[in-house]
């Protein structure tokens, strides 16, 4: 009996929660697109950005659209479910996605699967490699200019290439600007443990980091939280963050929407060829953002550096530090 | 008579649940269902699917059944299955240069060793230390999960040192698929003849019959000048080789490299298959299907539906809840007790 | 000053699984196993964030998310007493229940946010520890008086070694397990909820993070005594701690390692054991009253 209370208790708790879930477009179109995304697309961050992307090719492309959370050993396949369905373009939104793309592209031909990281191709599968590690390089500069302490710290989720590359180069930002600045990096090897992130937040305050960036996905609340707590200064990722907390005092962003569309636009003409292509700063796919309720904690020649910086990453004059994987 | 009628009851109940599922969370119910049977038979990959979710489901579940017979509550499928795909993994790192027929050998053999060996140890934990089997394999499955995570970080990490994921296996290494489109693959006829050897073991040998014996009544197989110890540590050694087998199967057939996430909790979700076959092999085929159809469906209902995929998990949910209330009821029913 | 610091920090974080651990070794001593826990605390966590966000206040998100552990137990404790169906499997679907369950109403209410979910938390000290965390410890020590202290303590011991027995004494072994039962899953609903507004002030899909698993190894590791458990969650937590310490002083340790620790340490504890038997002898089978 009580598994019809939990059906009852459901649907109230449903009503309490609004109406929510939005209304299936009904599209005849002959374009279809899939977004696979490590986490929910809530996340503010790296899911958050890559589904604006897809919602612009509907917008603008009149795709049908469809996203699905998929990690690990499902990712093959889901990707193949959706080839066997007819789908034209199937993203897959990370590094992790890019070998199961490879392979699959095989059996497939007539579906394009890209993945926005990763460096393997085949005739129809590619990779949309973004640079973000120039965001994070300049904001490792930053930190290191902000920082009172000396010690700068990256809180990371799972340890895997893409996050950790990044980390690299944040510290090499930082060690640009302060030779003997210290760099903390703490991993929670969790992808959405709030907690686990709080705690290694706290950890790395606690051995003196005060300017922290995070890779910590859907466990970032605790990182914030934890910066908050303290009253140190955060810096945000993937997605404009500055808004997420008081202590945010800059993000490091990944702009992904015009790329998406391209994209969209070369598959449906039939044009696509697997390939890598890798987007940074210098064509507005990468950017950092500074917090103005921060920018006190710059010193004086702070925000020119900045700019000089990100010019001499454009121009190819300052290389960053990138993990091929 | 009385499996097929349970089998009956649990689907009767299934449906109803699904129904009322689907209902409350404002789902069109008739379009959902023919998606949820599109998914599992509707075309040749729909088929494919549900054949490759059956195969470990019902090895695990076959495995469970043997243990269970003998008296011993192995819930340690996940793994198990875990361990014997690991082991395929070690194995393709040595034999990799010698080509695919003896790696498939070589590999299943080890496959179905390791998972033999780890439930080994779990009865062997019961039978000379009097720690219960339920309660060591409940752990185990968790430090095989943690290890393989570790493992493919470490040892088992593909060549390059970058991904944490096992090397991923070629299309030649692999289990040939006859319709590369599909996930059917041809170590899936593992099953059938698994499913007639557990079956002729269990009721037409004489070791099948003190496996059974053992579980009902140890004492009477002790008078009989057998010790039960031996039977039971004997049953574990081939539970734990199917589930074994199961793994390195999957390994070799349909995922092709070791990563998180590998088992998609296909030994937690043998032991409902297990009970809903009510410990007959081709019970446990058919329960098998049963949830590998479910499972292949509700992948395609949430992919190609309005329906989020976490109410899928809430619809399988109430699949296995739903089983356990019609079993139960059946049971209770018939030994006349407080329902 | 700092290492007082340090243990509270311990506390604070090893409470979520602790006060879980706590409620399972209650429910494990009367003959009952719940794998379900994980489940129990994903649906507190969303009740408890969901209560707090709406209401504004997290002390009733807090009763919230331990009355949403009831409400769960209970649906749990008609299957595996009512029904006396098998307590592995019923708390395999409790899991699927409560992770999907949580995880679309979280969906419905949070997926179109376009910011990082934050609902009100629970007050602190100076950021340090909260009057729930402090608890802990008389919660731990009450559990360990009503099972080895308590004349209820006696009968549900009885109900988990020889149920039989127990019911001849003219206990009702179903009375005791559902009582024994729906006491652990509100615990678990506490530690859910603590998760959610003590520690977090938000919500994830994977809040819990295997919480609920490690807590089942706990009561193992812990020998099934409220005190012993507390202790295995705290040295637990302080390995946790170290290891994202020695992270930040750049000494790469495999956290999956970590990860396995508790598991490791539960079957060792058992298999080193020179007394035969720990676990409660009826654990895990089901009760049918004969009339």
């Amino acid at each position: 009996m009580r598994i019809f209370w939990t059906v009852i208790v459901a649907a109230l708790l449903l009503s309490g929660c609004g109406k929510g879930a939005e209304e299936a477009s009904p599209s005849d179109s002959s374009f279809k697109v899939a977004l696979l995304t490590p986490g929910p697309v809530n996340d503010a961050g790296w899911s958050a950005l890559a589904y604006r992307g897809l919602q612009a090719l509907e917008t603008d492309l009149g795709a049908e659209i469809n996203n699905e959370v998929v990690k690990d050993a499902q990712i093959r396949d889901s990707m193949r479910s959706y080839a066997q369905d007819g789908y034209d373009l199937v993203i897959g939104h990370g590094y992790e996605y890019n070998a199961p793309a490879v392979e699959v592209a095989g059996d497939f031909p007539d579906t394009v699967f890209v993945s926005t990281s990763g460096g393997a191709t085949a005739a129809n599968a590619g990779s949309v490699r973004f640079k973000l590690e120039e965001g994070f390089f300049v904001a490792g500069a930053v930190a290191a200019m902000m920082s009172e302490t000396g010690v700068v710290g990256m809180i990371g989720g799972p340890d895997v290439p893409s996050i950790k590359s990044t980390f690299k180069a944040f510290a090499a930002g930082a060690r640009y600007v302060n030779a003997d600045v210290d760099v903390k990096e703490i991993f929670t090897g969790k992808n959405a443990d709030v907690a686990a992130a709080k705690q290694a937040t706290l950890t790395a305050i606690d051995q003196g980091a005060d300017v922290l960036i995070h890779q910590a996905n859907a466990g970032a609340a605790g990182f914030f939280d934890a910066c908050e707590e303290r009253g140190v200064l955060s810096m945000g990722a993937n997605s404009n963050q500055n808004a997420e907390s008081p202590s945010v005092a800059a993000s490091a962003i990944i702009v992904a929407t015009p790329v998406f569309l391209e994209l969209g636009r070369r598959v449906k003409a039939g044009e696509y060829t697997g390939e890598v292509t890798r987007m940074g700063m210098d064509v507005g796919a990468i950017e950092f953002v500074l917090n103005p309720a921060h920018v006190d904690r710059l010193p004086e020649d702070g925000a020119t550096r900045i700019e000089e910086m990100q010019d001499q990453i454009k121009s190819g004059d300052l290389s960053v530090p990138m993990d091929e994987f | 008579m009385k499996e097929a009628l349970l089998v009956l009851a649990a689907g009767a109940g299934l449906a109803l649940l699904l129904v009322l599922t689907l209902a409350a969370f404002g789902q069109d119910v008739g379009t959902s269902l023919r998606l949820l049977a599109d998914g599992a038979f509707g075309d040749k990959y729909g088929i494919g699917r549900t054949a490759v979710r059956a195969c470990p489901l019902i090895l695990c579940a076959l495995g469970l059944t043997v243990a269970w017979r003998a008296g011993m509550y192995n819930i340690g499928g996940e793994g198990q299955y875990l361990t014997g795909a690991v082991a395929g993994g070690f194995i393709y790192q040595v034999v990799s240069g010698v080509g695919p027929v003896v790696f498939h050998v070589v590999g299943l053999l080890g496959a179905a060793a390791a998972g033999a060996g780890l439930a080994w140890f779990a009865g062997w934990l019961e039978v000379k230390r009097g720690v219960q089997v339920v309660i060591s394999t409940i752990l185990m499955n968790f430090i095989v999960l943690k290890l393989v995570e570790w493992l493919v970080r470490g040892p088992l990490q593909e060549p390059n040192g970058l991904l944490p994921t096992s090397e991923r296996l070629s299309r030649e290494m692999m289990l040939a698929r006859p319709d590369p489109q599909t996930d059917f693959h041809i170590g899936i006829w593992v099953v059938p003849i698994a499913i007639l050897a557990t079956w002729f073991w269990l009721y037409r040998t004489r070791a099948g019959f003190l496996n059974r014996a053992v579980g009902e009544n140890q004492h009477a197989v002790r008078a009989a000048g057998q010790k039960p110890a031996h039977l039971r540590l004997r049953a574990m050694m081939i539970s734990g080789a199917l589930c074994g087998l199961a793994g390195g199967i999957d390994y070799m057939g349909w995922a092709g490299q070791i990563s998180d996430g590998f088992s998609q909790e296909w030994g937690f979700i043998a032991i409902p298959v297990a009970l809903l076959g009510a410990l007959n092999p081709f019970g446990v085929a058919a329960a098998g299907v049963y949830f590998a159809a479910l499972f292949a469906g509700s992948k395609e209902l949430e992919r190609f539906s309005q329906l989020d995929s976490s109410v899928v998990l809430v619809v399988q949910a109430a699949a296995v809840l739903g089983i356990v209330w019609a079993a139960s009821w059946m049971k209770n029913r018939q030994q006349g007790g407080s329902e | 000053m700092t290492w007082i610091l340090v243990i509270i920090g311990i506390f604070r974080f090893a409470a979520p699984v602790a006060f879980a651990a706590i409620g399972e070794t209650i429910s494990e001593k009367s003959g009952l196993i719940n794998i379900g826990i994980e489940g129990i605390m994903m649906m507190a966590a969303f009740t408890a964030a969901l209560v707090s966000e709406v209401t504004g206040s997290p002390w009733l998100g807090l009763a919230a998310g331990a009355g949403g552990g009831l409400v769960m137990g209970d649906i749990q404790s008609g299957f595996v007493i009512r029904l006396a169906a098998d307590q592995i499997v019923v708390g395999m679907g409790l899991n699927l229940l409560g992770i999907g369950l949580s995880r679309t109403l979280y969906r419905i209410r949070w997926g179109g946010a376009d910011a990082i979910v934050q609902v009100p938390e629970l007050p602190d000290f100076g950021g340090w520890a909260d009057p729930v965390v402090l608890t802990l410890p008389f919660v731990a020590w009450g559990a360990h008086w009503l099972i080895f202290k308590s004349r209820w303590g006696l009968a549900a011991r009885a109900a988990g070694e020889y149920p039989e027995a127990a019911e001849s004494a003219g206990f009702s072994v179903q009375m005791i397990r559902f009582k024994a039962h729906l006491l652990g899953a509100l615990l678990a609903g506490v530690g859910g909820a603590y998760l959610s507004l003590g520690i977090s002030g938000s919500f994830s899909e994977e809040l819990t993070a295997g919480r609920g698993f490690v807590a089942i190894a706990l009561v193992t590791f812990g020998r099934w005594k409220p005190m012993g458990v507390l202790g295995a969650a705290l040295l637990i937590g302080a390995a946790e701690q170290l290891q994202f310490w020695l992270q930040g002083l750049g000494l790469g340790v495999p956290h999956q390692l970590f990860g396995a620790l508790p598991y490791v340490l539960a079957l060792a504890v058992l298999a080193a054991s020179v007394q035969r038997t720990r676990a409660p002898q009826a654990l895990a089978q089901p009760y049918i009253k004969v009339k």
